[in-house]
């Protein structure tokens, strides 16, 4: 037995296809066969494919909307914080430092002190 | 091994549309027979590809799997078997792409002879083993490109189609294929 290709064959060599198709020859056909279609069983339909598809969907929209409100409530979070350009304004309008601030305080003022200078 | 399977039909002798059309109404028998028809084709290829004999034959179930989801796809004025072993190739080489290196199982268990005597058995058995050998030295493309034209016989333009390369790469890819075959067998004794 020879095995010698010609590499200057412009035609398939039938001593190349007789030998590599027999090194290659699988065997088993309908074992084979048995077991594709088992497993074409255990295909999805084309209705869970689709389902699939448009669940693999809805979860991507759903994910860049909650990532689009993170990013706004980030955003929002990091901009200069409102007092200071309030309190100026609060400030050049009424001619009242302290009135920019009670207005501006981000804590309500406490009422003990409030009612106690009214009192006094 | 079988005579490549003339284009279209073969066995039964229903041609390959009327059976993709009967597939995709939904009759498994016709899926059977396309399976049937092309399954050494498919196998060989993927075989050529993954040395692991058991990876290359889950490659080509996984093959009519995708052809049988992709069938509505099929261009049915198209051949096609040439349509189906681009998706043997390319599940091949995916397989072999996405899967660690692992240890290859012994090839050839269960090869097919045609009942020899025993010493042209041994020595058939041993030239096959050295062939495989042989073949999985060589580049990737060169594999491939071999047996489809060697051993399934498709032109160099069909392979140049089914690996989405030029036909002149093609025939250099054969051209070398052979030349490093027969290099890398040039030491075998009858």
């Amino acid at each position: 037995m020879v095995y010698s290709p010609n590499e200057f064959s412009p035609e398939p060599d039938s001593h190349v296809r007789a030998a590599l198709g027999a090194a290659l020859q699988p065997g088993d056909p309908a074992g084979f066969l048995a077991r594709v279609l088992a497993r074409v069983d255990d295909l999805p339909t084309r209705a869970e494919v689709a389902a699939r598809h448009w669940s693999r969907a809805a979860l991507a929209a759903a994910a860049a909307l909650v990532a689009g409100l993170v990013t706004g409530l980030l955003a929002g979070g990091t901009t200069p914080s409102g007092s200071s350009v309030d309190a100026d304004f609060v400030a050049s309008t009424t001619g009242s430092a302290s009135a920019a601030v009670f207005l501006t305080a981000e804590q309500p003022p406490d009422p003990r002190t409030l009612f106690t200078s009214l009192v006094e | 091994m079988s005579a490549p399977v003339a284009e279209g039909m073969s066995h039964g002798g229903e041609d390959d549309v009327a059976l993709v059309v009967r597939t995709l109404a939904g009759d498994r028998a016709a899926f059977g027979t396309l399976v049937q028809r092309y399954e050494e084709p498919v196998r060989r290829v993927a075989r050529a590809v993954l040395h692991d004999v058991p990876d290359a034959d889950d490659a080509a179930q996984d093959t009519f799997l995708t052809a049988l989801m992709k069938l509505d796809r099929y261009d049915q004025g198209r051949p096609f078997r040439p349509w189906l072993l681009r998706i043997a190739t390319n599940t091949a080489i995916d397989r072999r792409r996405h899967r660690a290196r692992r240890l290859t199982a012994p090839l050839g268990s269960d090869v097919s002879t045609s009942d020899p005597g025993p010493d042209v058995a041994a020595e058939r058995a041993a030239l096959q083993e050295r062939l495989r050998a042989a073949l999985h030295e060589l580049p990737e493309r060169y594999r491939i490109a071999i047996v489809l034209f060697d051993v399934e016989g498709f032109a160099h333009a069909e392979i140049a189609e089914i690996l989405g390369v030029a036909v002149g790469t093609v025939r250099s890819a054969v051209f070398h294929a052979r030349r490093h075959l027969r290099e890398l067998l040039a030491d075998w004794k009858e």
